[in-house]
């Protein structure tokens, strides 16, 4: 049960952790709401070691808002709460990177009187209409979010929902932070109206039949009469703030807990049907059709479809534009299964498509070392994630050196690699040029693409201060001096003692800052780069270092970030 | 399913433009130009409806949106009769408010699963108009649907998310009150659920808990942040099961706000292994409480290990259905298994799914009954509804006159005496003599094993359970005589003949012809209420009054002459005989 209280379940959990055994430390304290700092009861909350994150255990607040888990070892323990409208958060959670303050555990730090400050969702909210006023009934409608994510400005999906009958939707639960939402939907009339417009045809063709038999016809056919009004059968897709395209879109800005209202209204357009046949040899699989629209750089799902054994489909009622169409197989494997798509534009006639098997490709190459070579016993693998296909395939390095991997679904892959404290740093092309770690595999291309490792063993820990007091969830990042080297970011949250440590880094030159207020910062944009770097200490790595570093929190307002 | 409705609709108007040439065409004549318009008003208000769609077919076709004052009109069509079906989300037709003649005997099992949503187009209204030069505009009344919205809280006041709730139609028929369940929705995150688009009519309302669609994963662990809280299902207000449940009964229009305040107990997971299952194929696990008639349970099922959990089951005693279905081979797989949640989780229950049992049928005839009737068996799961059954017993159907080219008798296999692939439910049996003609006959008992299950419920397990035997009798009653309404003869009134015995099942009808006589030939002797109505009454209406009691004996007929009473439902001509 979602959001329910767990009273009995603290009490039922309470037996089986080693607490009560022999409880020598408490982490405790109250949660408030982070706008009214009003005590908040009926919060479920949850604290597991840092190390073990399954190991939870759980309790529910009063209505003073206390807690308290005895806890028999010291260590680091992450605590989380949730509760209806309080979406489920992590103690001093400031961003979406997924780093974490863990409450630090030990004789020199008072666990017992924490603040937890919960941040209450918000919640995006309207009405889906069509152009008379009339509510579009099942639309669909999709959240996105812009956001900094691993440093980067991107368009994140948040979610997709349908609206009721009243043509409502709701997203609760939503983070601080700017957002778009898309809705798509059909007209109420449309199977109706394609339903008079097929008989219509269907009687039509008789008629000509009768006449190729050389019976006679009872007359012409009757007179069919559209509505001289019509505007279509269709609805546009369109953005909040009356928008066809997500350039044009209003960015909703979400407080912390407030509620918007973002009403949209889709005109009427002309709708066409898609037809499409699937080229495929295998004769028993069945699978699923699906149209997107792009957003960005992303996609929502618009419409979807079975196709079944024939490879045959139809989407009905398509307003014109241009969409992303893939087709997946039901025994959805990468070897045995199919994952066709193909990029429509669809005019004011109906239309008709093929897709065809892209040839698999392959990708395969050398593995380099940058500076030392593992132990040759040491097993290396190298893995690629397709962003469409979310296919992964992973290849083991031969003694050679070299690696393999065939059967590719043509797609954009993203190239990882490591282990034993290795990471991939960059591909290497034909004529020597350093490439990023993604790649694009087209249809029957063999790519040879040597793949350079480096060590990242080392590694800088310490704590924030500011004017000698220990920092809490400070935001500390390690940029490389030389900002190709994508792979050498590094980031941490500082505990609840101020501490942070960055592991696995390559050896070389870098900037080290520790900045408060840390809101998601987009670090590898130029402009904001410039400006940290100036705040910024630097800090030389061999390989195999291990440097504590104490570090002064600059206040990220101070940089004035924001401006960029 | 868009093509498929087109389809339909398609044949539908090609068979109604035939017809209409046949009435229009063939006299050499330009058919005279009309104007065809009309009206849509609310009738629960009279007020205009804008952007109602109105197709009409007839001499000629197309279709019209409704102005702002609710005003629709095709000019120069010709002349003659048309059929305008009338259609606009958030109304129904007036007729769908009346149940239907056919199923006040026995409710027909909703089309699958309750929606989440309503998705599909709104039902249109039909109606034919006579288009004659100066005829008047056409009216056209379409009723505005009701709603039952609501917010669940927990025992401390708080919102409850993700919690299921139901609304379950409450349909009156002869063969007892049905519930249907016709709408489901989760609550969102401050509590709320709504039912918005419900014909009028009467339901209650189920606080499901945990429920939902059993949902698949891969893999052999499943990652799940439940918190092992759950909840009693409630009827509202505090029912345990749908005949203790309030009964709202929804005008046109009408909003009925129905909240909750419900306490959540400590709850557990049940989680095992089903075995003997179809790799892939459609599954479903689901809880049924004691005493309760619809499911409980959130299952994860993966569908090639047949791991399963359901989540956050309360204390209570439950069978636990696993159902199957293939699709290539139209084979059911099922199992059920009884389980008892008390404090503790459930673990490595093992489920075996069987295909069930093959059920033969036979026949007897007994005192004189003919035995060239053909029997129509159905079989009725309670469970997994659109499961039906039918099998037909009795004389080999008479041969049909050939064509030329056919094969020859007896090179069509004739269809198995047998209910295959039975899987474990409750099943009620439909019987239905329907070829006895000028025969005599009726079953009086239909026994499996020793137990005769013409009337109410069984249970099918997976071991089984024998061989289904008919004895059809042929001593039977004949009831024959005059309807009257007000002294004088009634004619189309209608006759039930309601057995004492049996608690309202196996109700007999007949109707009386224009000279107001009828005849109801056919029937197993016994004692009988008898009722005659003028008009279609409700079931509720038949149920509700008692009737003249009659004890038919073996073999008897009887003449009977009954004044009929008018039933509150509007007479309705369009209906033939049964």
């Amino acid at each position: 049960m979602r959001g329910a209280a767990g009273l009995l379940l603290a009490l039922a959990f309470g037996g089986s952790t080693p607490a009560q055994c022999a409880a020598s430390y408490v982490v405790g304290g109250v949660v408030v709401d982070s706008r009214s700092h009003a005590p908040l009861g009926n919060m479920r909350i949850l604290l597991a070691p840092s190390s073990a994150r399954d190991r939870k255990a759980e309790r529910v607040t009063k209505q003073d808002g206390r807690f308290a888990f005895p806890v028999s070892e010291p260590g680091k323990y992450l605590l989380s709460i949730t509760k209806p409208g309080y979406p489920l958060q992590f103690y001093k959670q400031t961003s979406l990177s997924g780093a974490t303050t863990a409450v630090v555990v030990n004789e020199s730090q008072d666990a017992s009187h924490l603040v937890f400050e919960a941040k209450r969702g918000g919640v995006i909210f309207g009405v889906v209409k069509d152009e008379d006023g009339e509510p579009v009934r099942n639309a669909r409608v999709t959240l996105f979010q812009s956001a900094v994510l691993s440093g980067s400005r991107r368009m994140i999906p948040r979610g997709q929902t349908r609206s009721n009958a009243a043509g409502e939707f709701r997203f609760p639960n939503l983070l601080r932070g700017s957002y778009y939402v898309l809705a798509t939907g059909s007209a109420w009339f449309a199977d109706s109206i394609s339903g008079l417009e097929e008989a219509q045809q269907f009687a039509q063709s008789r008629l000509e039949v009768l006449a190729e038999q050389g019976r006679e016809a009872n007359g012409p056919p009757p007179k069919f009469s559209p509505d001289p009004a019509f505007r279509g059968a269709a609805l546009q897709p369109m953005y909040y703030g009356n928008a066809r395209s997500v350039e044009q879109a209003s960015i909703i800005r979400l407080e912390t807990g407030s509620e918007v209202q973002a009403s949209i209204i889709l005109p009427f357009t002309r709708a066409v049907a898609l037809k499409g046949t699937l080229s495929v040899p295998d004769e028993a699989s069945e699978g699923r059709v699906v149209l997107f629209n792009r957003v960005g750089d992303q996609f929502a799902v618009f419409m979807d479809t079975w196709v079944a054994k024939d490879k045959k489909f139809q989407f009905v009622n398509v307003p014109p534009g241009s969409y992303i169409i893939v087709a997946v197989s039901s025994a959805a494997s990468a070897t045995s299964g199919w994952g066709l798509d193909d990029e429509v534009e669809v005019g004011a006639v109906d239309a008709e498509v093929m897709l065809r098997p892209q040839q698999t490709g392959s990708l395969a190459g050398r593995v380099l070392f940058e500076g030392e070579r593992p132990a040759p016993e040491a097993s290396l693998f190298v893995t690629v994630h397709g962003e469409k296909t979310d296919f992964r395939y992973r290849a083991e390095v031969n003694p050679e050196g070299s690696y393999s991997l065939n059967r590719l679904q043509p797609d954009r892959y993203e190239v990882t690699a490591g282990d034993m404290g290795y990471i991939a740093a960059y591909l290497t092309g034909p004529s020597g040029e350093r490439l990023p770690l993604t790649l694009s595999v087209s249809s029957g291309e063999a790519l040879h693409r040597d793949l350079t490792l480096t060590r990242a063993a080392s590694a800088i820990e310490g704590t924030v201060e500011k004017a000698g007091v220990p920092q809490i969830a400070a935001f500390v990042l390690l940029m490389p001096k030389d900002s190709s080297r994508q792979w050498a970011y590094r980031i941490d949250q500082t505990d609840s003692d101020g501490s942070y440590r960055l592991a696995t880094i390559p050896s070389g030159d870098y900037f080290l800052i520790a900045l408060g207020e840390s809101e998601d910062v987009a670090y590898r944009d130029s402009k904001v780069a410039t400006r940290l770097r100036q705040a910024a200490q630097t800090v030389h790595l061999e390989p195999g270092d291990h440097l504590t570093l104490k570090l002064d929190v600059v206040s990220a307002a101070a940089l004035n970030l924001s401006s960029l | 399913m868009a093509v498929q409705r087109g389809l339909r609709l398609a044949a539908v108007v090609v068979l109604g433009y035939l017809c209409t040439n046949m009435a229009h065409v063939g006299f050499g004549q330009t058919p005279e130009r009309c104007l065809l318009s009309g009206a849509v008003l609310n009738s629960a208000t009279s007020s205009a409806i804008a952007h109602v769609l109105v197709s009409y077919n007839g001499p000629s076709s197309g279709y019209r949106f409704t102005d702002l004052g609710g005003a629709f009109r095709a000019g120069d069509v010709p002349c003659g009769s048309y059929l305008l079906s009338v259609s606009k989300p958030g109304f129904v037709s007036a007729e769908s408010l009346s149940p239907q003649f056919s199923s006040i005997f026995a409710p027909s099992p909703p089309g699958g699963d309750e929606a989440e949503q309503s998705s599909s187009p709104p039902q249109p209204t039909t109606e034919s108009v006579d288009v004659e030069p100066g005829s008047p505009p056409a009216r056209i009344q379409l009723v505005p649907v009701s709603s039952i919205a609501g917010t669940v809280l927990d025992e401390n006041g708080e919102p409850l998310a993700g919690v299921a709730v139901q609304g379950i139609a409450v349909r009156q028929s002869l063969d007892g009150t049905d519930y249907a369940p016709v709408r489901s929705n989760h609550t969102d995150d401050r509590g709320a659920y709504a039912f918005l688009d419900l014909t009028p009519g009467d339901y209650i309302v189920r606080l499901a808990g945990e429920a939902a669609s059993t949902r698949y994963f891969m893999g052999s662990r499943l990652y799940l942040n439940n918190d092992h809280r759950g909840m009693q299902p409630v009827y509202y207000p505090n029912g345990d099961s749908p005949a203790s449940a309030a009964v709202l009964h929804l005008g046109p229009s009408e909003r009925a706000s129905i909240d909750f305040r419900h306490a959540t107990e400590a709850a557990f997971d049940i989680d095992g292994r089903l075995t003997g299952i179809a790799p892939g194929a459609w599954t479903r696990v689901q809880l049924y409480r004691e005493g309760d008639r619809l499911p409980v349970g959130a299952a994860y099922v993966n569908l090639s290990s047949g791991q399963f959990r359901v989540v956050d089951v309360p204390r209570g005693s439950y069978t636990l259905r696993a159902v199957q279905y293939v699709a290539d081979t139209q084979k059911w797989l099922a199992a059920e298994t009884q389980v008892v949640v008390v404090s503790q989780p459930i673990r490595n229950l093992a489920i075996e799914l069987s295909g069930g049992a093959d059920i033969p049928v036979s026949v007897s005839y007994e005192a004189g009954a003919d035995d060239n009737g053909t029997i129509s068996l159905s079989l009725r799961p309670q469970h997994e509804r659109s499961n039906v059954r039918h099998v037909l017993v009795g004389a080999p159907a008479r041969p049909r006159p050939r064509l030329k080219g056919t094969p020859e008798p007896g090179s069509v296999p004739e269809p198995p005496k047998a209910f295959t692939n039975v899987i474990p439910d409750r099943y009620r049996l439909n019987v239905q003599t329907i070829r006895p003609n000028t025969a005599s006959g009726y079953v009086a008992s239909a026994k499996l094993g020793d137990v005769d299950v013409l009337h109410g419920e069984f249970s099918v397990s997976g071991s089984a359970p024998g061989e289904l035997h008919l004895t059809v009798r042929g001593d039977s009653a004949n009831l024959e005589g005059q309807l009257t309404f007000k002294g004088q003869p009634a004619p189309r009134a209608r006759l039930y003949l309601i057995p004492t015995a049996g608690g309202g099942s196996d109700v007999k009808s007949g109707v009386s012809g224009a000279d107001g006589h009828y005849q109801v030939p056919n029937l197993p002797p016994g004692e009988y209420r008898i009722q005659a109505w003028r008009g279609s009454p409700t079931p509720a209406e038949i149920l509700a009054k008692s009737g003249e009691t009659l004890t038919l004996q073996p073999g008897e007929h009887r003449m009977v002459t009954l004044e009929a009473e008018p039933a509150k439902a509007q007479p309705q001509e369009e209906e033939g005989d049964l």
